[in-house]
């Protein structure tokens, strides 16, 4: 058995390990790490760019398929005097057909670019400088139509809307697609935009449209719920269940109580798969007993342990691809805590005890947050000398709650 | 309430309710037990109690109750307040009554139809007499360890018992010891024998071994000139104190004579009381107490006029020792209730005790006790059993007020 100071202290080393790992990611949402691949969901920012590709690849290959050949290349009514159609402003017709005969001319190329495993995307922290003649500017991205890879600047990315996102990417795969027989920079005349700037004017013009396509597609509502939706790429989580424990020994003692009710605070830290867990929980028995005894059983549990996590499919542009198991295992420090009262007199005694529990739960992203459902088995044994209990107690122990990534 | 099947117990269930609605009281509740002074009329011994301590022979250290809430009998040490012993009854529905030996060797309860011998060393002893009745009272020699057991169907059970409470001898007799005449009232000598009073109006004087020996009574008779003896308790070694229709008398049974009479046409019977020396307490036409006790010589008598008004439910007066005490309660006075009760326990709020040097009867002492609590006294002290589930009693100090406490002694049986 623990004393009570000893556990007090146990307590408070807890909380302050738990209250430091809080602030410390609070503080520091982005890490700075150096350049990263662009994965399929498993980091940060991915599924914002899986989702910026996949607008760009069905709106361009609706492009690509169309036998209609439309008025492209020209703001659309929504799009008036926003800077999304600030390309397309100032076109003249010979512009706009040439723009409009080039996007039908790559659109395929595109999806094919898009298709292709030897595209990658790479992300950075660091500020993208690029030269262009004499002079050095700044960019969000750059394309490297040798390499075929594409550096995006992540918190940059991340802080775009989504028609900003499309365009970005989009003129970065137009750097990677030949256009009149060559992979074009950004410097230099083509066909009518004849100005030193006209090969970046052409592929903004291009670009845009490409937004304006995606709007016209509603691939911008389509994937809406998708970008609001919590992402497991998430490192730390941080849950509030509900909890009810069941025991599966009965006991006959008068004080002994089989339900029990309460919450759960809980806070995960991922790496990869493998993680730790550390979390309270506070579970309530009260029930009246003969004609006048009040007993209140009060089981506090500090748990501590391992967690496993893994992805029930590899979509993670669906909520289902999203969603998530995590198993824990944890070693859990019990008090057990007995307020029995009568009109006339009262009684308290605690004991405190080392468990084991597992659980297994289930992640599900909504907006922002998650909600969650778990079931497990927690065990432990107590002794309560004043009330003539010595109990060994199994329980099954469910969860519902929400969670929060961040 | 729990109340018997008489009819001044109706009346006052009557009353109460009544009084209950009209006054709108919703929290004043008279615990009550059944309490008439014709309670104490026509037993044997004295009437039981489901406290039993003995005090009431020598100021013994353990007090044995029934808590109906463990459904259990405690015994507990009074002086150092602890828990010494606990039984299980098998019966926890019935009432409960208790008799104890004096070191706490054993405790013997009597519930309807069952009497059930605890013992420390024999362990459980169920039904060593059948009685088809329910015990009423009994009386308990505690230095030949003979027990008599007086149920309400009249049976007398006599038990003799050894210092570990293993039945050495039994047997049930009616009440017509000889004749036709049945017993009216009784106790035993500090000699071991029964003394009986008798509906034709004698004495009868059970040799108690020679009864059990030869399972049937075994006795000597002396016919009175009084009629009606419905009360008599042993005075030393060769006396008994006895009320009939017209008189209190002390009467030596061995010589055979009326030594002294006290003429009680006149007064009205309020308490009768054997804790711990006889004594009587009568009420005259101007409402004034009188208590009437044996020295053993004569009959004496005090006027009192310093008790007040209060209804007394318990009096107890120990000679050899110089005191006198009373619990009271104005209760019922409050409600302007006039019927009177005459246990400590008939009224459960608003008790004093009040304790006297006797000889002068200079008042030493009043303290509050506890509502709703069960009380006994024990000595000095008084017991306090509170209705607490999980076990609650208190000794008072009566003179001092001083209190220990004991908790939630029934927890760990409940």
């Amino acid at each position: 058995m623990i004393e009570i100071k000893q556990f007090l202290t146990i307590k408070r080393i807890f909380i302050y390990i738990f209250l430091g790992i809080l602030f410390s990611n609070l503080f520091t949402p982005y890490k700075s790490f150096a350049n990263s691949f662009v994965g399929n969901g498993g980091s940060t920012a991915d599924v914002e760019m899986l989702v910026t590709k996949k607008q760009i690849y069905e709106s361009l290959k609706k492009v690509n398929e169309s036998e209609v050949f439309k008025d492209y290349c020209e703001c659309i009514p929504v799009y008036n005097n926003r800077n999304i159609c600030a390309p397309l402003e100032n076109l003249d017709s010979e512009q706009r057909n040439f723009c409009t005969l080039q996007l039908k001319n790559v659109s395929g190329l595109i999806v094919n670019l898009l298709e292709d495993p030897n595209l990658v995307f790479n992300w950075t922290n660091k500020v993208i400088n690029l030269q262009e003649g004499s002079n050095n500017v700044t960019a969000d991205a750059v394309a490297n139509p040798e390499t075929k890879i594409v550096t995006v600047n992540k918190k940059n990315f991340l802080m775009m809307t989504q028609y900003r996102r499309v365009f970005l990417i989009a003129h970065e795969l137009l750097h990677l697609v030949p256009i009149e027989g060559e992979y074009i920079g950004d410097v230099g005349d083509i066909g009518p935009f004849k100005s030193q700037q006209g090969r970046r004017e052409l592929i903004n013009s291009m670009a845009s449209e490409t937004v304006l396509q995606v709007y016209r597609y509603g691939l911008f509502q389509l994937y809406k719920p998708t970008l609001l939706r919590g992402q497991s790429n998430k490192h730390y989580w941080l849950d509030l269940n509900f909890v009810q424990q069941n025991d599966l020994i009965s006991n006959s003692n008068t004080y002994s109580s089989d339900k029990h009710y309460g919450f759960e605070v809980n806070y995960k830290h991922f790496i990869k798969k493998w993680g730790f867990n550390f979390g309270y929980k506070s579970l309530l028995s009260s029930e009246k007993i003969l004609t006048s005894i009040e007993v209140e059983h009060n089981l506090s549990t500090l748990g501590l342990g391992l967690s496993y996590r893994f992805f029930m499919d590899d979509d993670p542009l669906t909520a289902f691809g999203q969603s998530f198991m995590v198993i824990n295992a944890n070693v859990d420090l019990v008090v057990s805590e007995y307020d029995v009262k009568d009109p006339f007199v009262s009684s308290n005694s605690k004991d405190n005890t080392i468990g084991y529990s597992v659980q297994a739960n289930y992640y599900y992203p909504l907006d922002y947050v998650w909600v969650k459902a778990g079931i497990g088995l927690s065990s432990f044994s107590f002794a309560h000398e004043e009330l003539n209990l010595d109990k060994e107690s199994l329980n099954i122990v469910g969860q519902l709650g929400v969670s929060y990534g961040f | 309430m729990d109340f018997k099947s008489n009819k001044l117990g109706g009346i006052l269930k009557i009353k109460i309710i009544l009084l209950f609605l009209g006054y709108g009281f919703s929290n004043l509740i008279i615990g009550c037990e059944s309490s008439s002074i014709k309670d104490q009329e026509y037993i044997v011994g004295t009437r039981l109690d489901n406290i039993s301590s003995q005090s009431d022979v020598d100021n013994g250290d353990t007090v044995s109750l029934f808590d109906k809430f463990s459904s259990r009998i405690h015994i507990f040490n009074i002086n150092t307040m602890e828990l010494s012993e606990s039984y299980e009854v098998a019966n926890p529905k019935d009432e409960h009554f208790l008799i104890a030996s004096e070191p706490g060797e054993f405790v013997i309860d009597l519930s309807r139809s069952q009497i059930t011998i605890f013992s420390r060393v024999h362990g459980i002893n169920r039904n060593p007499i059948h009685f088809l009745g329910t015990p009423v009272s009994s009386a308990f020699n505690q230095t030949n360890r003979i027990l008599i057991i007086y149920d309400d169907l009249n049976s007398v059970g006599i038990l003799k018992l050894n210092e570990q409470g293993l039945v050495l001898k039994s047997w049930v007799g009616g009440p017509i010891i000889a004749g036709d005449s049945s017993i009216l009232a009784g106790d035993i000598t500090s000699s071991g024998n029964l003394i009986v009073s008798r509906s034709d109006n004698s004495l009868a004087i059970v040799d108690l071994e020679q009864s059990l020996d030869q399972q049937d009574w075994v006795y000597t008779e002396q016919t009175l000139s009084r009629n009606n003896i419905k009360w008599l308790a042993p005075i030393g070694v060769d006396k008994v104190l006895f009320q009939s229709d017209e008189a209190l008398v002390l009467y030596d049974y061995v010589a055979e004579v009326e030594i002294d009479i006290l003429d009680t046409v006149d007064l009205d019977t309020k308490l009768y009381s054997k804790i711990t020396d006889a004594h009587v307490l009568y009420k005259d036409l101007n409402d004034n107490y009188t208590l009437a006790f044996s020295d053993g010589l004569s009959i004496r008598t005090r006027l009192l006029t310093n008790i007040g008004p209060n209804n007394i439910l318990q009096s107890t007066l120990n000679i050899s020792q110089d005191q006198w005490s009373i619990v009271k309660s104005n209760f019922q006075n409050r409600l302007n209730y006039n019927h009177e009760m005459f246990f400590i326990n008939s009224v459960s709020y608003q008790r004093v005790v009040n304790s006297f040097r006797f000889s002068d009867m200079l008042s030493l002492s009043i303290q509050d006790l506890p509502d709703k609590a069960q009380l006994k006294q024990s000595g000095n002290a008084i017991l306090a059993l509170f209705p607490s589930e999980l076990g609650y009693v208190k000794r008072i100090d009566i003179n001092s007020g001083e209190y220990t406490e004991l908790k939630l002694f029934n927890m760990r049986f409940l």
